[in-house]
């Protein structure tokens, strides 16, 4: 099939990834189609904008230059996307020594902009404690946490990512939301009470 | 909670796959899922399962900036495809698809441009050499026209200022004749 034959928005991604080979148009659907969860993933794992920008960025260079390399032997090319990302997010941690003091600033702020001015510096508490947790967490828990919640990929989805397989990954988010749990009561903060909090006030706001 | 694997953790694992699964869906409910898997409100899995609830809303998928998405793509592929996007959202056409339009102007061949390497990725020392021997090549072209052209000029004026065997005897013959 020529270039001028393909039509890229509807391809398969096995046919692009292929294509992307010898076409950076290819790669370009390709782009569009990750971006955002690439830039998510090293949004969540870094804590603000400017270095998930930079670390997006070269996940896909690194992309683009080792695609012809890409071989699909059962692992889709979105886990091998994910596995560049965990790679260099990594190295951006041991380079930066700064795995634990991750700003939360940025998604804090900008999720809490609909809710009403009272609530505001309650919940950035909550979800600030409940942050340093999850940053708290090893490496691969995060990772899980991530995608599961932010991604909502499968379990089956995770192993692939993850190379592990799907009741490893069943047993690992046990083990994950356990010791999360473990570390807000050590902290003196129980999850039920802020849940407590949180339906009390969407009962008000209800009621109001 | 214990890390040793028997049955129970197994269905405590199943029981925080299932509610995962339903905050996905927005449909967790504790209660009909703690009921189901036999267990009561108060057990300790339900805190697990609304600490899972909290960590989902803590967790929204956020959005990159459309300028740096644009910049990034520019990078990557270049800037024909990206320029294209914007021109062909400026015309405001209404029901317009243009993933549509800009595959089918690549059908067309109109969009070529970009497939040109990215001199942008070569290393710096490449960049230099690439510009060295395009100057080179551009200077050994100039200096090959002056040549042509200059050459063009002086042969233009050798006959009659020289004049050729053959000239002068059609001269010659040409006055005869007359």
């Amino acid at each position: 099939m020529s270039f001028s034959d393909r039509d890229y928005t509807n391809a398969e991604e096995m046919d692009l990834v292929e294509w992307s080979k010898d076409d950076t148009h290819a790669f370009g659907e390709l782009y569009e189609r990750y971006v955002t969860r690439i830039y998510n993933y090293c949004f969540y794992r870094t804590g603000n904008q400017h270095d998930a920008e930079d670390l997006t960025a070269r996940v896909f260079m690194r992309a683009l230059k080792h695609i012809t390399n890409y071989d699909d032997r059962g692992v889709p090319f979105s886990a091998w996307l994910y596995r560049i990302a965990h790679n260099l997010v990594a190295n951006w941690h041991r380079d930066n020594s700064r795995r634990k003091i991750i700003p939360l600033d940025d998604f804090l702020t900008s999720k809490v902009e609909m809710d009403a001015p009272e609530d505001v510096t309650e919940r950035l508490d909550e979800e600030q404690h409940l942050m340093v947790s999850v940053n708290g967490l090893p490496e691969d828990r995060q990772q899980l946490l991530f995608l599961k919640f932010v991604e909502r990929l499968s379990n089956a989805e995770i192993g692939e990512i993850m190379d592990r397989t799907e009741g490893a990954i069943k047993s690992l988010y046990h083990r994950t939301l356990s010791s999360l749990h473990d570390d807000l009561i050590s902290r003196g903060l129980g999850p039920l009470k802020a849940l407590g909090r949180k339906k009390e006030r969407q009962r008000q706001k209800k009621n109001s | 909670m214990s890390i040793n694997h028997n049955s129970k953790d197994d269905r405590i694992e199943d029981l925080l796959s299932d509610h995962a699964a339903e905050i996905l869906n927005g449909t967790a409910n504790i209660e009909s899922l703690l009921n189901k898997y036999g267990l009561s409100k108060d057990a300790p899995e339900a805190m697990l399962m609304v600490l899972a609830e909290r960590v989902f809303d803590a967790l929204p998928q956020v959005e990159p900036s459309p300028d740096f998405v644009k910049a990034l793509y520019h990078d990557l592929v270049g800037s024909t495809d990206i320029n294209l996007r914007e021109w062909l959202r400026q015309l405001q056409i209404e029901n317009l698809n243009i993933n549509q339009t800009l595959d089918r102007l690549r059908q067309m061949q109109l969009v070529q441009l970009d497939r040109l390497p990215n001199l942008r990725q070569l290393p710096r020392r490449t960049q230099f050499q690439l510009a060295a021997g395009l100057t080179l090549a551009g200077v050994v072209y100039v200096a090959s026209r002056v040549r042509r052209e200059s050459g063009g000029i002086l042969s233009s004026f050798l006959p009659t200022a020289i004049g050729t065997p053959t000239s002068t005897v059609e001269q010659i013959d040409k006055s005869a004749t007359a």
